[in-house]
């Protein structure tokens, strides 16, 4: 099964560094969109189906605990797991985030292996392999 | 406080660059004049990321041209030539953010503090503070700043 992914980040550098990992992860052939601020990322969902969002804190015009907010207010978003990839890392900070119901939080500096843990809690292993490798050797031609 | 907070920004800083830019580096402490020259350059970009809190300043990050292409491509996992402006200024801004976050998570009242949004500045003159430090790596030298308001 192919996910929809949306990442959000003010940094289009960093945006491009999380497909990357997705990728690297084994979520390569899924669809991935992108919002450089929370606002952006509300747009997103509203036109597209989602199926999860990774966002970070410090955006302007509306950061992700504003963004996860808003998503809770909202009947099609409400469900919609998301993981939060941040500098701000304080304890406070985090529960804050899970209390709200986010489904994640990563640290920047993060790993690829990190991203990876996480993810494949929320969505399975391997979610989004090429559609044209169904893993059985024997049967490529 | 202000040895805290260098302290925890070279561990931050080593973290930062070897983790998401693959370079390792030697932090020394500033020669202020060697600093100084690098910060007045041309090929020199800038950034600077406020903060609130316990205690409120900004970090600064100056890095020349060419390291920060380097750091770019590493970063990004793309060749040079597919990278702009658009991609240097976000990389130099998002290295600052990691490095001021990491540091400022590392403190004990790590949750008291706030990061603003990182700002692009022209170089210039070196920021009126002493707590600063020279990052060396294989492809160039950096420098880092903390003042406090």
């Amino acid at each position: 099964m192919n996910y929809s992914i949306l990442v959000v980040d003010d940094s289009m550098p960093m945006r491009s560094v999380i497909k990357k990992t997705f990728r690297t992860a084994g979520y390569g052939g899924c669809e991935f969109h992108e919002a450089g601020n929370g606002m952006e990322a509300l747009e997103v969902i509203r036109n597209n189906w989602i199926d999860i969002v990774i966002t970070d804190y410090n955006m302007p015009v509306m950061n992700g605990l504003d963004l996860l907010w808003e998503m809770k207010k909202h009947e099609m978003a409400k469900e919609l797991p998301v993981v939060v990839i941040s500098t701000e890392g304080s304890r406070e900070k985090i529960d804050r985030f899970m209390e709200l119901g986010a489904a994640g939080y990563i640290t920047k500096p993060f790993t690829p292996e990190t991203v990876r843990d996480v993810i494949t809690r929320i969505l399975g292993e391997g979610a989004c392999e090429d559609e044209f490798d169904d893993g059985d050797e024997d049967l490529d031609f | 406080m202000k040895t805290n907070l260098m302290t925890a920004m070279k561990t931050s800083i080593s973290e930062v660059m070897e983790s998401m830019f693959y370079l390792p580096v030697e932090i020394s402490h500033a020669d202020t004049m060697a600093i100084g020259e690098l910060i007045s350059s041309r090929d020199v970009a800038g950034g600077r990321l406020e903060f609130t809190g316990p205690c409120s300043g900004s970090f600064s990050l100056f890095v020349p041209r060419d390291l920060l292409t380097v750091m770019t491509e590493n970063f990004m996992g793309e060749p040079r030539k597919t990278l702009s402006v658009e991609h240097f200024e976000g990389v130099l801004k998002e290295c600052l953010n990691m490095i001021a976050g990491n540091t400022l998570r590392s403190m004990a009242d790590a949750s008291s503090y706030d990061l603003h949004v990182p700002d692009m500045v022209e170089p210039g003159t070196l920021p009126a503070t002493n707590a600063l430090v020279q990052v060396e790596t294989m492809d160039g030298t950096m420098v880092v700043t903390i003042e406090l308001d």
